[in-house]
């Protein structure tokens, strides 16, 4: 039986396809449409799940990710609630839902028809966070466990607390709209100058430069918030209900003055916001973790929704202990909810059994997007003869392995990619992690993103205990933990005296690159069974330099989508100061390239984030 | 900081999910159209299905014309005419000049004649009906968004109610 699962019309559109409870793919619409975020219809990513899967284009059936009429019943509650005021939102949110959103159904059944979908099938609609839930708890490797999802909105919810039972899935608690803890911490990363829905890992990255010196005004003034994690939002501090943005008057008010400007400089107090929002998310997530554990009786927690992206929040929900263990879906965004929208009409409601063991988890490493063959890159290459050297495949791995060990800033693009917000090594930016000027190197002149963001690292997953405080594999970088104790230095006198680039630039550990100035890391672990071929360049940088970490970046831009085929990277590596593409068995000298003339004004292509 | 344990892994001791198999060529290839340059190649496909809509809105100004002068409005019926011949001439001439050009600019302006009508029919909507029943429902103390603290709640949780899950209940948009 064919399953497909559609999230789309907000942010982060996405397919999956499920073939007899197994995912054979799953993708982002952004990636093919080089728009990101794009919310449109995924009509490339039902194309590319449907030729992945090689059984033709009929599906049993297709699984949107939320209820539209329930979500449609929230908007016009909202209008009600605070007419006279709300009319801009109401302008722009009313015509799209009368025209479009309202008629889902025949819209869907049309765009696959355009995709060449014969015979639809019948489209169900799980709810939104019973769409997160289900891709947290299904693809995990528990039998059964407590689910918690953690989001901006879905129809009415913004959190839930469930549990998962075999193929069984039942959400027994909510949090309603407009109480929301993922719009609390969007509304921060609006105040700071971020993009929302976009910039929150920015404020993430942002928190260990501040001191929480507006923690206590949060709790005090922003939300009531109870023991068991539950809260409501003071609305009079935010303008998501009424207006187009999302804090008011009295917010600014109370944080000193009105938000920064996008691109403008951040200061002290953005750092401080940064780390107070940080704290109190800490401590919501915690409290809503320990009413979970009492509730449901579980052992183990699965986590999913946007708020599920925040590593750090997540490194110490493991650390407290409350449950035993934890796996967090990798697209945990609305992206993720494609999987789980599938995955709940095959489990939860047509019964069928769920295997689980324990150990292994059912998403394969995360990489269910496409891979392009040697002689696909190859006629690529030829066509627009595009100088390369070719690599036997026994010798690939000390090849690229070199590379970085020379200090070359490498992308990386091989096998298939990456399905969720994370590069995990097929479709990456790699570099030394032991150099002290590979983080400056990379934000500025490849990236080019604010200096302040750190970057995470690729372990081999047999070594982690040794770099990190980590006692288990971080497979999709959903986790941060410190640095051990005996890697770092302590650099004498107060930092917080120094500019922002002076700050990041001092080296706190052996491995500089990926340590954050909280001597944190976002980890990576890279296990042989998952991905043996990035576990092989590792083994081998390991061998020859006997540091088994390297930084990984997701290859892109700032404000682009993650590369997907060999294409995307060759301009991305043309138009960025990287010194090496690896494209499949192929490597990319850029000296010997010929002259690359961009003919857009490229840095304008990519609205910034 | 504390931390649970601090244990050495082993390559196979807890290992997350198995590899997933490569990925089909063809799969691949149905994304990847590198060798198509923009609007290359599919010249004279996109040059028939202009002309077809333009044959189309012919039809469509014909009886519009049709029904102008069967209520005496010869002045419109006229306009709609010499709409339609220029739209008609351009398709035919240039289909992916001309005519896509003119499209755009009647598309501009049937947008922003959509736009007013937007406004005409969706303000007085929410001053009347949102406003209004919004008003009455405030006045009976109902408010749907439950946007006030309640220090006396023990919990903000509210309970989901439980049913069996069914195929019918996620046919179901709502």
């Amino acid at each position: 039986m064919r399953i497909l699962g559609i999230s789309a019309y907000y942010h982060d559109s996405a397919a999956c396809l499920v073939e007899d409870g197994v995912i054979v793919a799953a993708a982002q619409e952004e990636r093919f449409t080089r728009k990101k975020h794009d919310a449109g219809f995924p009509h490339h990513a039902v194309r590319y799940c449907l030729a992945e899967s090689g059984d033709g284009a009929a599906l049993d059936a297709v699984a949107f990710y939320d209820k539209p009429m329930l979500k449609f019943h929230r908007i016009l509650e909202t209008y009600f609630s605070v007419a006279p005021r709300g009319l801009r939102p109401y302008m722009k949110a009313l015509p799209l839902w009368l025209k479009d959103r309202l008629w889902v159904t025949p819209q869907i059944q049309d765009a696959l028809r355009d995709c060449g979908v014969d015979a639809p099938g019948r489209v169900y609609f799980p709810e939104h966070h019973e769409s997160h839930a289900a891709s947290a708890f299904y693809p995990s490797p528990f039998p059964e466990a407590a689910i918690v999802t953690l989001d901006g909105v879905g129809e009415w919810s913004t959190a839930t607390i469930g549990v998962g039972e075999g193929h069984r899935l039942r959400l027994l608690e909510e949090i309603r709209f407009p109480h929301s803890l993922g719009l609390l911490y969007s509304a921060f990363t609006y105040y700071t100058g971020f993009r929302v829905n976009s910039g929150e890992y920015k404020l993430m990255g942002l928190a260990p430069y501040g001191e929480p010196t507006y923690k206590d005004t949060i709790l005090r003034e922003l939300l009531h918030l109870k023991e068991d994690g539950s809260f409501r939002l003071a609305m009079d501090c935010f303008d998501y209900l009424s207006g187009l943005v999302m804090t008011s008057g009295r917010f600014a008010e109370l944080f000193d003055g009105p938000p920064r400007p996008p691109e403008g400089p951040v200061t002290r107090r953005e750092m401080d916001l940064a780390r107070s929002i940080q704290e109190v998310t800490e401590e919501i997530v915690l409290r809503i973790a320990r009413h979970a554990r009492e509730v449901t009786g579980k052992r183990n927690l699965c986590l999913a929704g946007g708020v599920a992206l925040n590593c750090v929040a997540n490194g110490r929900l493991l650390r407290e202990g409350i449950f035993d263990d934890l796996w967090i879906q990798p697209a945990a965004g609305d992206a993720g909810g494609a999987v789980g929208a599938a995955l709940t009409i095959w489990h939860n409601a047509m019964g069928n059994a769920r295997r689980s063991d324990g150990l292994r988890d059912a998403m394969q490493g995360a990489y269910l997007g496409p891979e392009f063959t040697r002689d696909q890159i190859k006629e690529f290459l030829d066509a627009h003869a595009y100088p390369y050297t070719e690599v036997p495949d026994a010798q690939w791995p000390r090849a690229v392995a070199r590379l970085i060990a020379d200090q070359h800033v490498v992308g990386l693009v091989h096998g298939r990619m990456e399905f969720g917000p994370r590069a995990l090594g097929n479709r990456s930016i790699v570099g030394d992690a032991r150099s002290p000027k590979m983080q400056s190197i990379m934000n500025l002149k490849i990236k080019f993103r604010e200096s302040f963001r750190p970057f995470a690292p690729s372990c081999l997953q047999e070594r982690i205990a040794e770099y990190f405080e980590l006692d288990r594999p971080s497979p999709y970088m959903l986790l941060v933990a410190q640095v051990r104790p005996e890697r770092c230095l302590r650099p004498a006198g107060d930092e917080r005296d120094l500019d922002v680039h002076q700050w990041v630039n001092r080296p706190r550990s052996d491995l500089p690159a990926i340590t954050h100035v909280d001597y944190s890391a976002r980890i990576q672990s890279v296990s042989r069974e998952t991905n043996p071929r990035y576990h092989a360049i590792l083994t081998e940088f390991e061998r020859m330099t006997g540091c088994g970490v390297i930084i990984n970046t997701s290859f892109n831009v700032r404000g682009e989508p993650i590369v997907c085929t060999p294409q995307d990277a060759y301009r991305c590596f043309m138009r960025t100061e990287m010194d090496r593409l690896v494209l499949g068995p192929f490597v990319l000298n850029k000296p010997d390239q010929p002259n690359w003339q961009d003919k857009e004004n490229w840095r304008e292509v990519f609205t910034l984030d | 900081m504390t931390i649970v344990t601090t244990t050495a892994l082993t390559p196979n001791d807890v290992c997350p999910a198995p590899q997933s198999r490569a990925g089909r060529p063809e799969a691949a290839a149905a994304i990847w159209h590198w060798r198509r340059t923009a609007g290359a190649g599919d010249a004279p496909q996109r040059m028939r299905h202009a002309r077809r809509r333009a044959a189309l809105q012919t039809l469509v100004a014909a009886l519009a014309m049709t029904a102008a002068l069967a209520l005496r409005h010869s002045a419109m019926g006229g306009i709609i005419a010499v709409v339609a011949v220029v739209n008609l001439g351009c398709a035919l001439a240039s289909p992916l000049g001309a005519y896509a050009r003119l499209q755009a600019g009647l598309d501009a302006v049937g947008h922003m004649v959509g736009r007013v009508l937007t406004y005409a029919l969706l303000v007085p909507l929410f001053y009347v009906f949102f406003l209004g029943f919004g008003l009455l429902l405030r006045r009976g103390r109902r408010d749907g968004l439950q946007r006030w603290f309640d220090p006396a709640a023990p919990t903000y949780w509210h309970t989901r109610s439980q049913r069996e899950p069914s195929l019918s209940a996620y046919e179901r948009q709502f």
